[in-house]
């Protein structure tokens, strides 16, 4: 484990180059991509600006020295069931945890155009699943708008009926509401 | 019988007494401890992280040597084995299995190491004998589906490795028999072979893994805990700012630290195996251990079971003393409840439980283990344990208040460093 430590005795061991070599291909930009998303916001309220700059250190070599080339050389391997293994990972992932990545994303398109039709399926699939839950995240973002929009919507009614908004400015605000409703009804129909 | 009548009542009132007693704690107790001011642990966990903890263990020279196998190497290790009996059959039409011995007479204890291993005397299983003709059948199931799960890595519970063959395994315990005697006759851990114990274990706190392709959250499981999964190879440490290890004999003190998130405020581990632990539980330990390097503590009963508990944690159980190095973690300490700290913490005599023929005896058993005899620290426990002739239960604690493991016992034990 790669140790790190704060000067009142604190802790934080990360995983080390040595064990990450031995993973998957797609495994340790998973790694990098929840220690950058959800990790590290965190250590910045913990530790010292100082340890976090280390940490980040750490990680950007592990994503330049071991991350990328590992998946870069598999999905480049003469090996088709190398490459198929790593695609179908990346599917499965794509099912169950799509953010965990968005770290692999460019190498994920540019192996859409494998000369083996089974892994450009795959990854076409897997950006497809990414995608679609990258816009169903959007569509939530969306909604919490709109119920927003909508509690407004109940005041602007009320204050058109008692004669203190104007039609137009009446008819603006629906506008709004209406075509936000319409997206999001839109979306939802694809999907 | 007028005499023997008043002895008992008199006899029935000095046990009132002694139930209605209450106990003043013995010890200065202190209140909202922080993890800061657990120097102890943390003066621990800083020598753990520079010791040298490379793997230079050597084998006694009278024990057998296990190795942990990928699939691969045990798959190839099944096959030599299988090669040999063909060779026996041409050769001598007498086939036979040499098969590492497991009997209590050839289960050594390693006092360099503290560790319980198994010896190199062997028996001899034949395929044709009428005494030996049913279990090397039986034993030949299990390499058979061993060899399939190898093949295709996979992995297969106990439990569905007899119902594999029902009528030629006729109870567990004789499928389990031989999946031992197939893990000693390929000299691997259990593990190695692809036949794992069901899930019982489980863990939770500032940790997380990788298990497969997915990465689990210990300190992200809601109101419940991570299950230890069986398949520990699959499972790798990928980061943790936990500063130590607790291991629980007890579900209900999980159960309290999991209500408090207690991981959060002393940043640890937290593990149990309900009980004695299984495999998985002890792999993941070891693992942990040797991975984090951190300062590993036990909490078990007051009582013998837990002494025993905790015995097979740090060096293994005799049954599966072929293992031992795979599953003991050496350096683990018990942290409670000692049988002085029933005293130290008040804990009264409404809460304490007289000990019975069978606690005595085990506690016995303890106490002549050489293991036992070696550690000052512990012998003086339990022999005050045996003085006393009480027991208690870790639940005893929350005679206090149900907070009062968490807030006041745990802690102050590791300010203290008041453990073994």
């Amino acid at each position: 484990m790669k140790i790190f430590r704060t000067k009142d005795g604190r802790v934080l061991q990360l995983a080390d180059k040595e064990k990450i070599m031995e993973w998957d291909a797609e495994m340790p930009l998973i790694f990098i991509g929840e220690l950058k998303d959800k990790r590290i916001p965190k250590y910045r309220k913990m530790y010292s600006k100082k340890m976090v700059a280390e940490i980040e250190k750490y990680v950007e070599e592990i994503l330049s020295k071991v991350a990328i080339p590992k998946l870069i050389e598999a999905l480049g391997s003469s090996q088709v069931e190398e490459r198929r293994n790593v695609a179908e990972n990346l599917l499965e992932l794509s099912k169950s945890n799509p953010d965990q990545l968005k770290i692999t994303l460019p190498h994920i398109r540019e192996a859409q155009n494998d000369k083996d039709k089974t892994v450009s399926k795959l990854m076409k699939d897997t950006a497809k699943n990414y995608d679609k839950a990258q816009k169903r995240k959007q569509t939530a973002v969306k909604r919490k708008k709109l119920a927003s929009l909508r509690k407004n919507m109940d005041k602007i009614d009320r204050d058109y009926a008692d004669g203190n908004i104007s039609d137009g400015d009446y008819l603006k605000e629906q506008k709004i509401y209406l075509k936000l409703k319409r997206e999001i009804e839109k979306e939802e129909e694809t999907d | 019988m007028a005499k023997k009548s008043s002895k008992r009542t008199s006899r029935k009132k000095k046990s009132t007494v002694i139930k209605d007693q209450v106990v003043t704690p013995s010890r200065n107790l202190q209140a909202n401890l922080t993890m800061e001011e657990l120097a102890p642990v943390r003066e621990l966990l800083g020598q753990n992280l520079l010791e040298d903890r490379t793997d230079n263990y050597i084998l006694p020279l009278n024990s057998v040597k296990i190795d942990e196998l990928s699939m691969d190497d045990a798959l190839s290790r099944i096959n030599n084995i299988a090669v040999d009996l063909i060779n026996q059959i041409q050769i001598s039409g007498y086939p036979t299995f040499n098969i590492p011995s497991r009997t209590s007479t050839n289960i050594i204890y390693d006092k360099d190491q503290d560790l319980l291993l198994l010896g190199n005397k062997t028996t001899n299983k034949s395929l044709l004998t009428l005494t030996s003709a049913q279990e090397t059948a039986r034993l030949m199931k299990v390499l058979e589906i061993i060899h399939e799960l190898l093949r295709k890595k996979k992995h297969m519970t106990k439990r569905e490795v007899f119902y594999g063959d029902v009528n030629l395994f006729q109870d567990q315990r004789f499928s389990d028999v031989c999946i031992e005697d197939a893990s000693t006759l390929l000299r691997t851990t259990r593990n190695s072979t692809g036949i794992v114990a069901k899930a019982r274990g489980s863990a939770v706190g500032r940790l997380r893994l990788r298990d497969g392709n997915e990465i689990i959250d210990l300190d992200a499981q809601g109101s419940g805990s991570w299950s230890i999964t069986p398949m520990i190879d699959q499972v790798d440490v990928i980061e943790s700012d936990a500063e130590f290890i607790l291991v629980l004999e007890k579900d209900a003190a999980m159960m309290r630290l999991i209500e408090e998130r207690w991981w959060r405020k002393y940043p640890c581990i937290a593990l149990t195996a309900e009980g004695v632990g299984n495999v998985a539980t002890r792999m993941f330990l070891k693992k942990i251990n040797k991975e984090l390097r951190l300062p590993t503590f036990s909490l078990v009963d007051a009582d013998p079971y837990g002494h025993y508990i905790y015995s097979v944690y740090i060096r293994g159980s005799k049954r599966l003393s072929y293992e031992t190095p795979f599953l003991a973690t050496p350096d683990m300490h018990l942290l409670g409840v000692l049988s002085r700290d029933l005293d130290e913490y008040g804990i009264d005599y409404s809460c304490r439980i007289p000990m019975n023929k069978v606690d005595m005896k085990r506690l016995d058993d303890m106490l002549a283990e050489p293991y036992v005899q070696a550690n000052r620290k512990w012998k003086e426990d339990l022999e005050l344990m045996k003085k006393m002739k009480f027991k208690a239960e870790i639940q005893a604690l929350s005679s206090h208040g149900i907070e009062y493991l968490t807030d006041t016992y745990l802690p102050n034990k590791l300010y203290s460093g008041d453990w073994i």
